[in-house]
């Protein structure tokens, strides 16, 4: 998704606002707004999980709460990679 | 503090926001009878009508157990109140005129729904807010704003990753993704060589998306008598 380039040990203590999407000059709430462009990332990464790799959903999550789970984390600059890899995991079952 | 308390002390609060010449003696007689009515005693009783005419941090107590007390309930019917903040203020008056009471308010909630169908998916989210400053008298802070707004988003995807047929493709993805953790260098050789290799069974397609996001709002000052 050309977000990163650092391998697996260093990804996890990236911030999401170092990814390449994040514009850190937008304030949170404009960042808010352009639910398109997070909602796309998001989906991006629910149609990779359960198209692309075969993932479930695990019990208690769906759809919505997977991707509102995602878009949380994407909007917030402060949250690390490894906060949304700890979020998909508690969303995905992988096969 | 008991909830059966907490509540008839809000309501006479709120009742308070919209009365322009202060608190009135037949206010005070309501709440007295509440007080009453939960057993309070008369000291109690005078210390806390003494207490709610002079300070704001005194209502914002009350209003923190409410809320508390909501939280505990754990029911349905007060969900919302986790969206409302409100804090009782003070207002500065020009001149030798007294000060007076006032609130600040800030509303928010959201609601998302993302839905499949196929390969199609469709994203909707609203979000509502609203936020200003009232003074019971209008007199004492004519100028505040108070906003609302709503936002709206629709979005509709196709397209993006190609779905397989064989499922001894995922177990593969998991193999190539366990080895590539393990690598330091991205750009290595054996790197390079395990992502061509994901790719092959990880297929992409082209992706497409539009999406609208119209957005509502009304600001008013204090002496349109616009109320939230």
């Amino acid at each position: 998704m050309h977000q990163l380039v650092t391998n697996f040990d260093d990804t996890g203590n990236l911030k999401i606002s170092d990814l390449t999407f994040y514009n850190s000059l937008s304030s949170a709430a404009l960042r808010q707004q352009n639910a398109t462009i997070l909602a796309d990332l998001a989906d991006q990464l629910d149609n990779t999980f359960i198209t692309g790799r075969g993932a479930t959903y695990k019990a208690g999550a769906d759809r919505t709460k997977a991707m509102q789970t995602m878009v949380d984390i994407l909007t917030d600059g402060t949250k690390m990679v490894s906060d949304l890899a700890v979020a998909v995991d508690g969303c995905y079952q992988f096969v | 503090m008991k909830k059966c308390l907490l509540i008839p002390l809000f309501l006479f609060f709120a009742t308070c926001c919209f009365g322009q010449n202060g608190i009135s003696a037949q206010q005070i007689n309501q709440v007295v009878t509440a007080l009453t009515a939960a057993g309070e005693t008369k000291e109690n009783i005078k210390s806390t009508i003494d207490g709610i005419i002079k300070s704001p941090d005194l209502y914002n107590t009350f209003w923190k157990g409410f809320i508390d007390q909501a939280y505990k309930a754990d029911s349905t019917k007060w969900k919302f109140l986790r969206d409302i903040n409100v804090q009782l203020k003070t207002f500065e008056a020009q001149g030798t005129a007294p000060a007076g009471l006032g609130f600040t308010y800030d509303y928010n909630h959201s609601y998302a729904k993302f839905v499949q169908k196929g390969q199609n998916r469709i994203s909707q989210s609203f979000d509502f807010s609203a936020n200003g400053n009232v003074a019971f008298k209008k007199e004492l802070n004519p100028y505040n704003l108070l906003e609302t707004k709503i936002d709206y988003s629709y979005s509709f995807f196709s397209g993006g990753v190609v779905k397989v047929s064989n499922t001894s493709y995922y177990k593969r993805l998991d193999l190539i993704e366990d080895t590539l953790a393990t690598i330091k260098d991205m750009q290595s050789v054996r790197a390079r060589s395990l992502w061509e290799e994901f790719g092959k069974y990880l297929q992409l397609s082209n992706q497409y998306y539009y999406g609208v996001s119209p957005q509502f709002g009304f600001e008013s000052n204090h002496d349109d008598n616009y109320f939230l």
